[in-house]
């Protein structure tokens, strides 16, 4: 069972299903290696947010990102397991009462963020995409006024909400994450 | 009329995209005043003063806004020294503090700046109207309009049923971009031939553009000659930059195309290519040109590029006196392109 099934799971049962189905595919054997390791993780966790669909190899990038210090928190990390939606992927888990789910839009657009409480995953969060941007994304066009005018704030806005496309708010320039 | 463009006393123009339609198009219509009422508007901006910053070289754009100014009875501070040198990191001062300085001296602003996004920060600093007389290779508003009240004027004040060619460099062609996303929120049933190299085709983001908006159409092709009998409009566009890039950042034309002093025939507009022109067809550019038009096409009636020029001058007239708010009393929005049977779109 991935996440993106798991709030209507959570509504009927408050037990979160741990085990799934298994057939003889390879895909569902991947989705079950996925969820077993993803319940784990709540298990670990404890209490804080899971997030599912992270690119192979991109959760300490993310966590970067999110502002999260792995000396400081409790960050627990599986890297390039089975997906059957991505093949491979990163599922992470982090202790922290809030999380910017604005960033991880924008930079883990298909992850699915699930509420991790008492050990278990309860209820999923969906992201959305910032209008705004400041600081986090660097504008790249060599001949952009922020490249000169040091004192200005790099600012990314949403330019095409389906394309997921950010353009730097003076120059225009696409965003290059 | 009036609303609309007193709405915009003491704003800036850094992008089009920031103005409604409405906006524009009765800007355009008080530009076309402007052309017809000389002496009403020649004390509209008496006793205001412009300052004029030109970090890059600039002829027909920084005397078109001060022979604006000057027929709107104002005043022009041209600002000059080491603080130009925009290399010169030692003198060097900020856009931030050199804006906001002059908007305590004078009433309204016109930069240009090799930096792209340079005319936004200039507004945001300042506490007088800031017009984008171009910044490097990103916007260059007024051009735009001085085209739109060009394209108004030849085709009776209409921006409808028309096929409008544009060839050149679209890739990096900022005037072309401009251009066509503004009609998209202007004009109606409108397509578009691309004439363009592979290498200098119209960016996908305009493209992306034009599919979304209902009623136009665009097809791309490799030369002028096979589509120059269905345009009512050429937009032609240099291969070369028409802006200085900043340091370090140089743009390259398509060397297949203009090799030195040579320019494909497939993008050259010249007597023979208009034979097969419509009778109507109106030529514009934005100047300065390189190859692309042949001088014996000057003095055809169709050739409308110095057109261009003359109407840039009403259109900045009507922007200057719009953010200034010294719009004239005498306006009657209802006759202006009336003697054409205009039925301008909003």
């Amino acid at each position: 069972m991935s996440m993106s099934e798991l709030n209507a799971s959570a509504a009927t049962t408050p037990e979160v299903k741990t085990q799934a189905t298994a057939t003889a595919t390879h895909a569902v054997a991947a989705d079950e290696v996925n969820d077993l390791t993803l319940t784990r993780l709540a298990a670990v966790l404890g209490r804080g947010y899971v997030i599912e669909h992270v690119p192979a190899g991109g959760s300490l990038s993310l966590l970067n990102y999110l502002k999260i210090d792995p000396s400081e928190e409790t960050v627990v990390i599986a890297t390039n397991v089975a997906s059957r939606a991505a093949g491979h992927e990163d599922l992470l888990g982090v202790r922290v009462d809030e999380i910017d789910t604005d960033m991880l839009a924008l930079f883990a657009p298909h992850a699915i963020i699930a509420r991790v409480e008492e050990g278990k995953p309860v209820r999923t969060v969906d992201p959305v995409l910032p209008a705004r941007v400041v600081n986090t994304i660097r504008c790249v066009n060599p001949g952009c006024v922020t490249q000169t005018e040091p004192y200005l704030d790099q600012v990314f806005v949403l330019a095409d909400k389906n394309l997921g496309e950010y353009r730097c708010e003076y120059c225009s320039a696409a965003a290059q994450f | 009329m009036a609303q609309q463009l007193e709405q915009l006393k003491g704003s800036h123009l850094v992008s089009l995209d920031e103005w409604s339609a409405e906006q524009i198009l009765h800007l355009l219509r008080l530009a076309e005043w402007m052309r017809t009422h000389r002496d009403d508007a020649s004390q509209l901006a008496a006793g205001s003063v412009m300052a004029t910053l030109f970090y890059q070289p600039s002829t027909r754009t920084r005397l078109s806004f001060e022979t604006a100014m000057l027929r709107l009875g104002g005043h022009v501070a041209e600002y000059e020294g080491r603080s130009l040198d925009t290399d010169d990191l030692v003198f060097r001062e900020t856009i931030h503090d050199l804006i906001r300085s002059l908007s305590q001296i004078d009433d309204i602003i016109v930069i240009r700046h090799p930096r792209e996004g340079s005319a936004l920060v200039a507004a945001r600093a300042s506490d007088v109207p800031v017009i984008n007389a171009g910044d490097g290779g990103h916007l260059h508003p007024t051009q735009t309009l001085a085209d739109l009240a060009t394209l108004l004027r030849l085709k009776g004040g209409k921006l409808r049923n028309l096929t409008i060619g544009l060839c050149g460099n679209l890739a990096a062609s900022r005037t072309a971009h401009s251009l066509v996303t503004t009609l998209c929120r202007l004009g109606h049933n409108l397509h578009f031939v691309l004439v363009s190299t592979r290498q200098n085709r119209m960016p996908d983001w305009v493209l992306a553009r034009l599919d979304r908006t209902p009623g136009f159409s665009y097809e791309e092709v490799d030369s002028l000659r096979p589509v120059i009998s269905s345009l009512d409009v050429l937009y032609m566009t240099s291969f070369y930059p028409t802006h200085v890039e900043p340091a370090g950042q140089a743009r390259q034309a398509s060397n297949s195309t203009t090799n030195g002093k040579r320019l494909s025939r497939d993008y050259r507009v010249t007597p023979e290519l208009l034979r097969a022109a419509k009778p109507d067809l109106a030529i514009l550019h934005p100047l300065p040109r390189g190859l692309e038009i042949d001088r014996a096409v000057d003095d055809d009636p169709r050739a409308a590029y110095f057109t261009q020029i003359s109407l840039g001058v009403d259109v900045r007239m009507a922007l200057i006196a719009t953010l200034l708010g010294k719009l004239p009393q005498q306006f009657d929005e209802s006759v202006v392109f009336a003697e054409q049977g205009s039925d301008v779109d909003e």
